[in-house]
């Protein structure tokens, strides 16, 4: 189970986990389910290059959908980043500079009680962002706004202290 | 390219259908997920993602239609397997008369033999 498989399907399973992070129970068994698939669809192959790894995880689907019919499946709504997600984002950033400390005090509020994100992401909004809420927001995209305004947020962070390790941001390139 | 409500319909039918095709598949044997999802991926049309069994599985042993146990493999880690229950075996029979009456009623349309004279 956790035999290593190659650092692009680690990113993979990272990003499933995290998408399916709202689902009642069996996220873990998805993702070992998964996991165990990729690793048997890869075995057949005598030397994986980073195209059949591609192939292989193409089949399998971007995570984000896998989640959506898993929603469907087990009968949840559709995911939607609600107004609470988006003053959360825009107060923890920018509150402090509107309403000094009161600002973000109630962002970061709303962050600890929305769904959205995973206690990590939580911890990191709380304690890293009041740092950076003098950056400019990354670019706005189409993506949900739960999703792009967390990872320009943390671009933001990340443009200011310039600390983060070259992993991380291998990372968010590769979203 | 945003689905038309047609290609909608048919990506519901289909979702609909395919947790009977994966208990129908378990009917006759014990399969593991990789198994599984080669088997309907044989079938042209029948899964456009294959890592969207897995959350299916995972809800049909949830509802208590199929179960798993833990087999060793060949090659690598130890396998879950796959068992229809007796609860998944009657919902499965259920559907499967339900299947061929919908079907049979919606080929007399579509095949133009429904129209009164």
């Amino acid at each position: 189970m956790t035999e290593t498989l190659p650092p692009l399907v680690e990113d993979y399973l990272r990003r499933l986990r995290r998408s399916l992070r709202d689902l009642p129970r069996g996220r873990r068994e998805i993702v070992d389910e998964i996991r165990e698939h990729v690793r048997e669809a890869l075995v057949v192959i005598p030397s994986p290059t980073e195209s059949d790894v591609r192939n292989v995880l193409d089949r399998i689907g971007e995570p984000y959908e896998i989640a959506a019919d898993a929603r469907e499946r087990f009968g949840m709504p559709p995911a939607r980043a609600t107004w609470i997600d988006v003053a959360a984002i825009f107060l923890v950033l920018v509150g402090g500079v509107v309403l000094p400390i009161l600002g973000w005090f109630i962002g970061v509020t709303l962050l600890w009680t929305s769904r959205a994100w995973t206690t990590r992401d939580k911890l990191v909004g709380t304690l890293l962002l009041p740092g950076g809420s003098s950056c400019p927001l990354g670019s706005g995209s189409s993506r949900p706004v739960q999703e792009a305004a967390w990872r320009s947020a943390n671009r933001g962070v990340r443009r200011c202290r310039s600390t983060a390790s070259r992993r991380r941001s291998m990372k968010e390139r590769s979203y | 390219m945003v689905p038309t409500i047609q290609d909608r319909l048919i990506a519901q039918m289909r979702r609909g259908t395919l947790e009977y095709c994966v208990m129908a598949l378990l009917r006759e044997k014990e399969r593991y997920g990789f198994d599984l999802v080669r088997s309907l991926g044989e079938v042209d049309g029948m899964v456009t993602s294959e890592g969207t069994i897995y959350p299916l599985l995972t809800r049909l042993r949830r509802d208590g239609l199929i179960e798993s146990s833990w087999s060793e493999s060949p090659n690598g880690p130890p396998r879950r397997y796959y068992q229809l229950t007796p609860k998944g075996r009657d919902a499965l029979a259920g559907f499967v008369d339900e299947w061929h009456r919908f079907r049979d009623a919606v080929d007399l349309f579509v095949e133009g033999r429904g129209e009164r004279r």
